[in-house]
């Protein structure tokens, strides 16, 4: 298994969407690093076939319910502006 | 007697009798908080005003309506990942620092629909991620019965709250053995019920296919008691599910004999502390001397199933904590000039160490290249192990085990190594969703309480409960 680096937890901070300070990346390399030790039995041996009809989806009846309250929900965003939560740069998006 | 060191099942007698009324049992456990909690730490908020109104409100209830459940006018905490309509559910996060959850959490409303009072929230490892309670993002919480060590993880926060008579009963979340664990080091009795018993409809994601709301009481009948309040389907959680009705008489049956006890091999080797492997052995050659049969068995591999825990639930981890983001709720970044950078800041900001390190990590496992050599292989090694625990059920009644392989850790210890591997006995029945009980071994080691696990097959918790409440003898002649 090849040993993680200072670029591979950049590239997986990014691909997580997670902002790294100055000396993050260094200390969750040797963090994830360990993890990756722990688990590394696991990757040996031969993946197997799963049996037919061992998992299946959970359904519902496709009823429309009342949900919460948007009021109630628009409440907790940090900003907003006419029902609408409102992200700074949002304009560059139109 | 100060009436906090009663059982609930004791106050709940004199509420009967109208010696006692709902105020004034929740304000002697709110006084017993102001006293306790600035020295241990167990909550994160205390709800004193509403918790008087809620009990102000049952007291003036016609007698017809009160006393309708063993748990009625009974004070609790809650875990602070459980939500609370109106009140704070931090999830021991600075990302949710200040959320004040919409809703109540299904397990929420049926304790009030019960008559229960609630107190307050307590101290967790943030998200459910940790087994020491030392991960929280606000506060450290002390062991109450070993001060200067840690109380265990991740429900450490409502561990030490009953632990320290500031709550009757308090539940927690049990992921890889967040209820286990804080009721092995702080000498309760922790219940993870079977996976779907208990409706997760408002507990805080962390590892979806894992995870179910846990109790933590003092004695083995409250936790049956919180239990058969809690249990039943909840058509808001696709993963609850109808079992055969919890028969809470299992303590009229006062014997073990004829049961079969499997004690695996694999979990009393020397992965295991000697100190916490003889105070486990005493507690089989208990049951023997009660008739119980216990043999020696083989579980699969506990190192590869812990590895398997550690990639399922991190892989889970970053699916599910991917929602905070800053934007609809929760700790939103001042940095940042376009979403993509207020999304990063926000998180880079608003998580913890622990909490980065494992959605790093369930993204690297779930990723183009990894996944089918750990994620995949992980599941594989999930159906293993339910398969060859169903089997094993085929010829035991119940597991016995130990539920932490070392004591307590103490509060500044640093040994990673130690942190993950404070889990290897526990994952079992997250990986498998059996249920499994935590009490405490008759005898301490130096003070460090040891704990004692049970693991019985799908929807057996009165096999559990059985089998504990008779090893308890103290408890059972005490006719609680």
């Amino acid at each position: 298994m090849k040993e993680l680096q200072k670029e591979d937890i950049e590239k997986l901070a990014q691909l997580s969407c997670i902002a790294l300070n100055d000396g993050e990346a260094e200390a969750l390399t040797r963090a994830i690093g360990a993890l990756a030790e722990l688990v590394s039995p696991l990757t040996l041996g031969v993946l197997e076939e799963e049996e037919e009809g061992a998992i299946f989806a959970v359904t519902r009846e496709d009823e429309a319910k009342q949900g919460l309250a948007r009021e109630e929900l628009m409440r907790l965003a940090p900003d907003k502006e006419d029902g609408f939560y409102r992200l700074a740069g949002g304009e560059a998006l139109k | 007697m100060s009436i906090v060191k009663s059982s609930f099942l004791q106050q709940s007698a004199l509420l009967k009798k109208e010696e006692l009324s709902c105020l004034e049992l929740t304000q002697a456990y709110l006084s017993r908080i102001q006293e306790e909690n600035p020295k241990i730490g167990a909550y994160l908020s205390v709800c004193a005003q509403r918790a008087q109104a809620q009990a102000r409100a049952l007291d003036a209830l016609p007698r017809e309506e009160k006393y309708t459940t063993p748990l009625w006018g009974i004070p609790f905490a809650l875990k602070d990942n459980i939500c609370t309509k109106d009140l704070p559910t931090t999830c021991g996060s600075k990302m949710l620092e200040n959320f004040i959850a919409p809703y109540d959490a299904t397990v929420t409303q049926r304790l009030y629909r019960a008559g229960g009072v609630l107190l307050g929230k307590t101290n967790m490892d943030e998200f459910g991620m940790g087994n020491t309670t030392r991960c929280s993002a606000f506060c450290k919480t002390q062991n109450p019965i070993a001060p200067g060590f840690v109380p265990g993880g991740s429900s450490g926060g409502s561990a030490a709250a009953v632990a320290s008579l500031q709550a009757p009963y308090a539940l927690g979340s049990d992921t890889g053995g967040s209820v286990r664990h804080p009721a092995a080091c702080c000498a309760l009795v922790g219940l993870k019920p079977t996976y779907g018993r208990i409706s997760r409809y408002g507990l805080v994601a962390f590892a979806s296919s894992l995870e179910q709301v846990g109790v933590l009481t003092r004695s083995v009948l409250e936790n049956a008691a919180v239990f058969s309040v809690l249990n039943g389907k909840d058509t808001r959680d696709a993963t609850s599910r109808t079992f055969p009705s919890f028969e809470d008489d299992f303590f009229e049956k006062k014997d073990v004999s004829g049961l079969r006890i499997a004690l695996p091999v694999e979990l009393l080797n020397d992965q295991v502390d000697n100190a916490v492997k003889k105070k486990v052995l005493l507690e089989a050659n208990a049951f023997e001397e009660l008739d119980a049969s216990v043999e020696e068995v083989h579980l699969p591999d506990p190192t590869l199933c812990l590895a398997a825990y550690y990639v399922i639930s991190c892989a889970e981890a970053s699916s599910n904590l991917a929602r905070f983001d800053g934007v609809r709720y929760g700790r939103r970044s001042v940095r940042g000039t376009d979403p993509k950078e207020i999304f990063a800041f926000s998180r880079g900001e608003g998580f913890g160490g622990e909490v980065k390190k494992r959605i790093l990590f369930g993204t690297y496992v779930l990723s183009a290249g990894h996944r089918d050599d750990y994620y995949e292989k992980a599941l594989m090694q999930k159906r293993r192990v339910t398969k060859a625990v169903k089997e094993l059920f085929e010829r035991y009644d119940l597991i016995l085990c130990p539920t932490a392989p070392t004591l307590p850790q103490k509060m500044d210890a640093s040994t990673q190594e130690h942190f993950y591997k404070g889990d290897l006995c526990t994952v079992f029945a997250n990986l498998t969703g059996i249920p499994a009980l935590s009490l405490p071994c008759r005898e301490s080691v130096q003070g460090l309480a040891v704990g004692l696990q049970l693991m019985a097959p799908h929807g057996r918790e009165d096999l559990l409960y059985r089998a504990a409440y008779v090893l308890k003898q103290e408890e059972r002649d005490a006719k609680l």
